[in-house]
């Protein structure tokens, strides 16, 4: 009994003082910095900074080959922090998410024919294109639903579906789709075309209820021309667009949209402004009146919040309150 | 002779008793034909005419662009509307003439090429490349590519396909029935230009007679007619070799790598008249059929037909359409605008009444291993959709995921409903795509 104890000890002792001698011997030297990065990154893997996966992406920060916002997931956060530890001044990023341009579910849209099969959209469309009539549509098999890391997407009624609070806007998705209706855009800009469709009015009053017919009542009611029909659809330009919404009540389809519902309002600060007039001859929409030597007053019900009397006021005295 | 056999295989009822009976018949030319610039594997055909140019039967409108690819004829006499986008049958639009026909004539040949024996074998192939002719059993594979093998890979078997293993079709039955000396014309010449040392007619089984009438015809030739069993997919080309040889096309080969040419007997007959009368290819047999169809029929039909011409041509839908499928049940694809037109690989127009269409929602596997047994190239298609379905790509091409040769027989006899020749197909297209993408970095 004691000789087993004895031995049994003996063995268990020299294996541990081998593996305890190899742990210091064999030890890869790895930048202390490195565990630190990795509890900073989200850990998801996702691929969107173009290195193989998080860890990948870390020892790429330490050797500078990759910029230290090069993190797309994290985002601005992510950044500072990467940037903070590693002493250096971490560059702006723009935070972008990804969109569907398309919003005609399954009670809206017309099906060529019946789909039996599997639930991947990249397979359907080997399938005549796929089942929904309009070939610029969403086929809602849930493709960009499987690849988001996230979990921002959901699948409703036959149409995808993006969370913009939780995409991190790793395009993942975007890759995926197979219709190419999914774009990535600064989570700043507010306003979205709903449709991809470039079949004219006719084709896609045939297939859809609320797809873009082209009529260009958005491209001529926008004051800032920030809207244009190209190839049978509205497009916006983020550059131009104000947010002022005029396209948004306008659309006869419903299929521009505010992406993120955010209400803006001109406000005068009475105190500082001088009644010069110049807002008042620069707003768009009539919504500031006032006489000289009195201070400007602004409608809340005409302002469409567009900021450009903010840029016309010498004196700034306007600032753009958001409510949500 | 001894025959060989290739494993799996499946035996669906053949339904041809339809339309065998059927003599073809010579169907009224459209007052507009639409020939898409791609009728055939490989690059699209070029156009070498105008919009508003005026075209005889026959006339080249596209030339071939590259080694695979085939020149395109105007199937009618008349002028060119337009070179537009057309539904093609894919269901996806591709660019097409538009020809308004002004004459219904039929094709009047300029040459009679009687010594054709007498010139040179390689001389022979330029006349069926300047013919557009394509394999017309469906793959569609420019033919004068096939008769063209490189110097190292020596060609001893010639085989002409005459299985037409696909259910409904009689296409190919008719053809041998009713001309079987210009078909033999065409394998003499074919066995000219190839100067194979075998050379095989093969008809399945189930059709005595067109045995009957081939071995009459060839009485006199060292021509093989060669009787084989029923079985789907015997008239694949690899098995087919694989049947009368014993020889398997190693995988990712082509049968020229185990010296063997095969050819369907509408080609083959598609290219006696291209050498004898330098008729370009621009009219083909279909079969129309499936119980959906008022009165069956087999068709003589130029190319650019559209889809609504025939139906209409044959009393259109009996009954509440099903599927509309151009090809056979097993391969053919699924139509859902009958704009759609013939073109150089339709080898039949099948319409199921909704009763005989089965609405399936697929389970999960349930390892009976059923799909294994049938696999004719000896594939684990139960693997191989398993690795489609979750995106495992690596390991279904470790699989062999690129010999599949889509016969549909796993989904044919697979219980759990699986849409498996979907999952591969899906899983090909990955794979190709992203070996591509991997190339380009």
């Amino acid at each position: 009994m004691l000789s087993e104890i004895i031995s049994l000890a003996g063995i268990g002792l020299l294996a541990s003082l081998g593996l305890g001698i190899a742990a210091k011997k064999f030890a890869v030297e790895e930048d202390p910095r490195l565990e630190k990065m990795l509890e900073i990154l989200p850990g998801a893997n996702c691929g969107a900074c173009g290195f193989a996966g998080c860890a990948a992406f870390a020892r790429a920060v330490l050797q500078e080959t990759a910029p230290p916002n090069g993190c797309v997931a994290g985002g601005e956060s992510t950044a500072l922090k990467v940037a903070k530890l590693l002493g250096k001044k971490a560059e702006k990023t723009e935070r972008r998410v990804a969109y569907v341009a398309c919003h005609g579910d399954r009670s809206v849209t017309r099906q060529r024919f019946i789909y039996q099969g599997i639930d991947n959209c990249r397979a359907a469309v080997n399938i005549g294109g796929g089942s929904k009539a309009c070939a610029f549509g969403c086929l809602g098999l849930g493709s960009c639903q499987k690849v988001c890391p996230f979990g921002a997407i959901s699948i409703e009624d036959d149409l995808a579906k993006i969370d913009p609070e939780v995409c991190v806007g790793c395009g993942l998705c975007v890759e995926e789709c197979p219709r190419d209706i999914i774009h990535l855009v600064p989570a700043a800009s507010t306003v979205q075309v709903l449709c991809s469709s470039q079949n004219v009015g006719k084709a896609v009053k045939e297939f859809c209820d609320v797809g873009c017919i082209g009529c260009r009542r958005c491209e001529k009611s926008c004051p800032f021309n920030a809207i244009n029909i190209v190839n049978n659809v509205a497009v916006v330009d983020p550059a131009k667009c104000r947010r002022c919404g005029i396209c948004v009540e306008i659309c006869p389809q419903n299929t521009i949209q505010f992406f993120l519902p955010i209400v803006r309002k001109a406000s005068i600060n009475s105190e500082i402004c001088i009644s010069c007039g110049r807002c008042e001859k620069a707003c768009p929409f009539n919504a500031i009146t006032g006489e000289r030597g009195v201070p400007y007053r602004v409608s809340a019900e005409r302002c469409k919040g567009c900021g450009v009397c903010v840029e016309a006021c010498k004196a700034d005295a306007i600032i753009m309150l958001e409510e949500s | 002779m001894i025959l060989h056999h290739f494993p799996g295989g499946i035996h669906p009822n053949d339904e041809k008793g339809l339309t065998a009976h059927l003599p073809v018949e010579n169907a009224p030319v459209p007052e507009r034909v639409f020939l898409p610039l791609s009728q055939h594997i490989g690059a699209p055909a070029e156009p070498v005419v105008k919009i508003g140019d005026t075209v005889k039967v026959g006339d080249k409108i596209a030339e071939a662009r590259g080694f695979v690819s085939a020149n395109i004829h105007a199937s009618v006499t008349g002028v060119v509307r337009a070179i537009r986008d057309y539904p093609n049958v894919f269901g996806r639009l591709a660019p097409a003439f538009e020809i308004e026909t002004t004459d219904d004539a039929p094709f009047h040949p300029k040459k009679n090429r009687e010594d054709a024996l007498s010139l040179p074998p390689q001389t022979l192939i330029p006349f069926i490349r300047e013919a557009g002719i394509v394999g017309m059993g469906g793959a569609t594979f420019p033919t004068h590519v096939k008769l063209s093998p490189p110097e190292d890979k020596p060609i001893d078997t010639l085989i002409i396909n005459g299985v037409e293993c696909e259910p409904y079709l009689t296409a190919d039955h008719r053809l041998m029935l009713e001309h079987p000396s210009e078909i033999l014309e065409g394998i003499v010449f074919l066995h000219h230009i190839l100067g194979a040392r075998f050379t095989y007619l093969a008809i399945e089984a189930n059709k005595p007679d067109a045995i009957k009438v081939m071995e009459e015809t060839a009485r006199d030739t060292k021509i093989n007619i060669v009787s084989v069993p029923k079985r789907y997919p015997q008239g694949a080309e690899k098995q087919l070799i694989k049947t009368l040889t014993n020889r398997e096309v190693p995988t990712g080969g082509l049968p020229m790598d185990v010296g063997a040419v095969v050819q369907n007997v509408g080609t083959t007959f598609a290219i006696r008249e291209a050498i004898r009368w330098g008729k370009p290819l621009i009219e083909r047999i279909l079969t129309v059929t499936g119980r959906g169809i008022k009165t069956p029929k087999n068709l003589r039909v130029r190319l650019g037909t559209p889809l609504s011409e025939i139906l209409n041509l044959c009393g259109g839908w009996k009954t509440t359409p099903g599927k509309l499928i151009m090809g056979g049940p097993m391969m053919g694809i699924n139509q859902f605008d009958t704009r759609v037109p013939v073109t150089k690989g339709t080898s039949g127009i099948l319409l199921l009444p909704r009763d005989e269409v089965g609405e399936y929602h697929p389970h999960t596997c349930i390892r009976c291993g059923r799909c294994v047994t049938v696999c004719p190239m000896g594939l684990l298609p139960n693997f191989l959709g398993s690795f489609a379905e979750f995106d495992r790509f690596d390991d279904a091409a470790r699989y062999h995921l690129l010999d599949c040769i889509e016969c549909g027989s796993c989904t044919y006899i697979c219980p759990a409903k699986r849409p498996l020749v979907q999952m591969i197909r899906y899983a090909k297209g990955e794979v190709l795509r992203r070996r591509k993408k991997a190339a380009k970095k």
